[in-house]
């Protein structure tokens, strides 16, 4: 049995209590993150991803409910938990008149000691120049020195908000490499974005959260293998038999353009193979969705997708029945 | 670890304390250049204040206008007379730089994910932010010194009167930083409590002066209620502070430095 790392019981956060629009961002979340594992906690613009991240962090008091971290109390023992853990904020604002290396080697002397060979090591692994200061650095570059602040004390729990935001695909893979090489310490991460796409390669598990609610908490293995698959047929003349490919059990979303027709499909494939050759086939690809797409399903397009339990997403009526 | 927020504040700001201190000096040794070699000279002063309005006179902090003939008093009057008001700027920025600026601009969520308790930030920074304030104390101490040295036949006072009376402008100081402080700790952005700070400064200095002016119980107690009026300014040089008056701005400096850290330590943290 694995030891959980993050618990949440119940948290909730209402902005603006006593005022005239009090906002609830984040309701009855209950989230365990276990260690060793590497978390994803995915969810659109406004979501209350960094609402839950920051109470984590003890900066904002849950209105109810209350989070534990390495099984205590985030708010009780935070002194305690912060010194095993590694955060990067969403925003990462720093001094901007210090260089790196002093705000390094301050952040050392608050830990009380620190492994410069290792920050060194980071900073080049990332490419990175410590010795400027905050003002001058770009964007891409701040997050490199907010990675570098995370991970120089090695800590046990990594807490990063959008840490793939504003990293080019070489920093990407240079971000996850490092979080594997965490991972494979049995160290713990926690991190948010709204692309799917970002973290989907190192991610054991993503939460899906939405408007303050947590639809869903998933392996990724799972939420990839969702059983629909886009189908695109192509023929020797013009679509016919669009309408009979419409009316088989699991197909939705048909799209014709001339020779071509394309379509997804939920459920088993000898109804459609019956079908598909009424015409002269001379191509056919399946694909799989890609995981954007099950995102998106997660939420729908109109923010009505509907969800059903084992991983399963389920749009229209039809699916429901082809796959029940 | 304790003290590292102590350190670190005073590591950034050296360089500032360092021109506050040659900048206050240089007001402290700038009477002594202007002081007059002959009792007429004095008498000169004393004239040209004898025609100024009464309020013109408060505003300077001239209660008393007979002793700015004497030299400690012109070197009073042309110093503590309005000494406090320039440090005000000092300690505005220095009590905004304890939270709110760090609030002001999210630094405050990466300093608190160390393994730092809030009101070690909060005290720290006031502590750094007081030895600052001592520092530009002797600097003034010092100024006094060179100015006396350039005289030595025009004012004949003991040396550690001239530190007693740098050592006066230090509570005012402290006490406007910390008020400062609480202050930004209870808006949390930054321009509002220099606002706040600043009005409150500069309506405590209005209190003084009318309470100066007007001869009235009701003015009196006014001027009871104005920080400012902790400074003799015709005293200052050779008396420093009571201790009484210096025991009580200490004591309303950490009731309300205690108050800077309870709302600190119990309020959201705004990104
Ligand atoms: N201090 C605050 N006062 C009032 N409302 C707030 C405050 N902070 C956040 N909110 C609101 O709470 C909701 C959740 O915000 P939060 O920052 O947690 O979202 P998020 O999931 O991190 O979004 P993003 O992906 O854009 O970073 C948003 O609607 C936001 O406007
Ligand atoms: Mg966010």
């Amino acid at each position: 049995m694995s030891n959980t790392i993050i618990h949440t019981e119940a948290l909730t956060k209402t902005y603006g209590v006593g005022t005239k629009k009090p906002f609830t961002a984040l309701s009855n979340l209950n989230l365990n993150v276990v260690e060793g594992e590497i978390m994803g906690f995915l969810g659109p613009n406004g979501a209350g991803k960094t609402t839950t991240i920051r109470m984590l962090l003890d900066f904002i008091r849950p209105t109810s409910g209350h989070a534990q971290i390495f099984g205590k109390d985030v708010h009780e023992h935070s002194v305690d938990i912060h010194r095993r853990i590694g955060y990067l904020p969403a925003e990462l604002n720093l001094w901007k008149n210090e260089t790196s290396i002093n705000i390094v080697r301050y952040f050392m002397r608050v830990r009380g000691g620190g492994d410069m060979a290792y920050v060194k090591q980071l900073a080049e692994q990332l490419e990175f120049d410590l010795n400027k200061r905050i003002r001058d650095y770009s964007t891409g570059n701040k997050r490199k020195i907010g990675l570098i602040l995370a991970l120089m004390h090695h800590p046990d729990l990594l807490i990063l908000d959008e840490p793939t935001s504003g990293l080019d695909p070489l920093m990407q893979q240079v971000f996850n490499q490092l979080m594997l090489d965490f991972k494979a310490q049995g160290k713990t991460v926690f991190l948010s974005s709204h692309v799917l796409g970002e973290v989907q390669e190192i991610c054991d598990r993503v939460a899906i959260l939405r408007h303050g609610k947590l639809e869903t908490v998933e392996t990724v293995k799972n939420l990839t293998h969702v059983d629909f698959r886009w189908v695109t047929l192509t023929y020797n003349e013009p679509v016919r038999i669009a309408d009979d490919l419409r009316a088989i059990r699991g197909v939705s979303d048909l799209k014709v353009t001339d020779n071509s027709v394309k379509f997804r499909i939920t459920g088993d494939f000898h109804p459609l193979l019956e079908v598909a050759t009424r015409q002269y086939v001379v191509n056919m690809t399946i694909q799989a969705p890609s995981l954007e797409e099950i995102f998106l399903a997660f939420y729908g397009e109109n923010g009505n997708g509907k969800i059903a339990h084992n991983g399963k997403v389920i749009q229209s009526e039809r699916e429901l029945e082809a796959i029940s | 670890m304790r003290g590292t927020v102590l350190y670190e504040t005073l590591r950034r700001s050296w360089k500032h304390a360092l021109y506050w201190g040659l900048g206050i000096a240089l007001l402290a040794f700038y009477p002594f250049l202007m002081m007059p070699n002959t009792p007429e000279g004095f008498q000169q002063y004393v004239e040209i204040a004898k025609g100024l309005p009464e309020g013109v006179l408060e505003m300077f902090g001239m209660s008393d206008i007979a002793a700015i003939g004497t030299p400690v008093g012109f070197i009073g009057y042309s110093f503590f007379g309005y000494i406090l008001l320039i440090l005000a700027v000092y300690s505005v920025i220095a009590g905004l730089n304890v939270s709110a600026v760090d609030e002001d601009n999210g630094s405050m969520d990466i300093l608190l994910s160390l393994p730092l308790p809030r009101w070690q930030i909060i005290i720290e920074k006031i502590i750094a932010y007081s030895v600052i304030a001592l520092v530009i104390a002797l600097f003034a101490f010092a100024g006094f010194i060179l100015g006396a040295m350039l005289v030595p036949d025009r004012i004949d006072l003991e040396w550690h009167k001239y530190l007693i009376g740098a050592l006066a402008i230090l509570p005012g100081t402290i006490f406007m930083m910390i008020i400062t402080a609480f202050i930004g700790t209870l808006v949390r952005r930054r321009v509002t409590a220099a606002v706040l700070a600043g009005a409150f400064i500069f309506g405590s200095y209005v209190l003084n002066v009318i309470g100066g002016i007007s001869n009235t119980n009701f003015a009196e107690t006014m001027k009871g209620f104005s920080f400012f009026a902790y400074l003799n300014t015709t005293t200052a040089l050779e008396q420093g502070v009571t201790i009484e008056s210096a025991l009580a701005l200490a004591i309303i400096s950490i009731i309300f430095a205690g108050g800077a850290v309870i709302l600190f330590e119990r309020r959201d943290v705004s990104v």
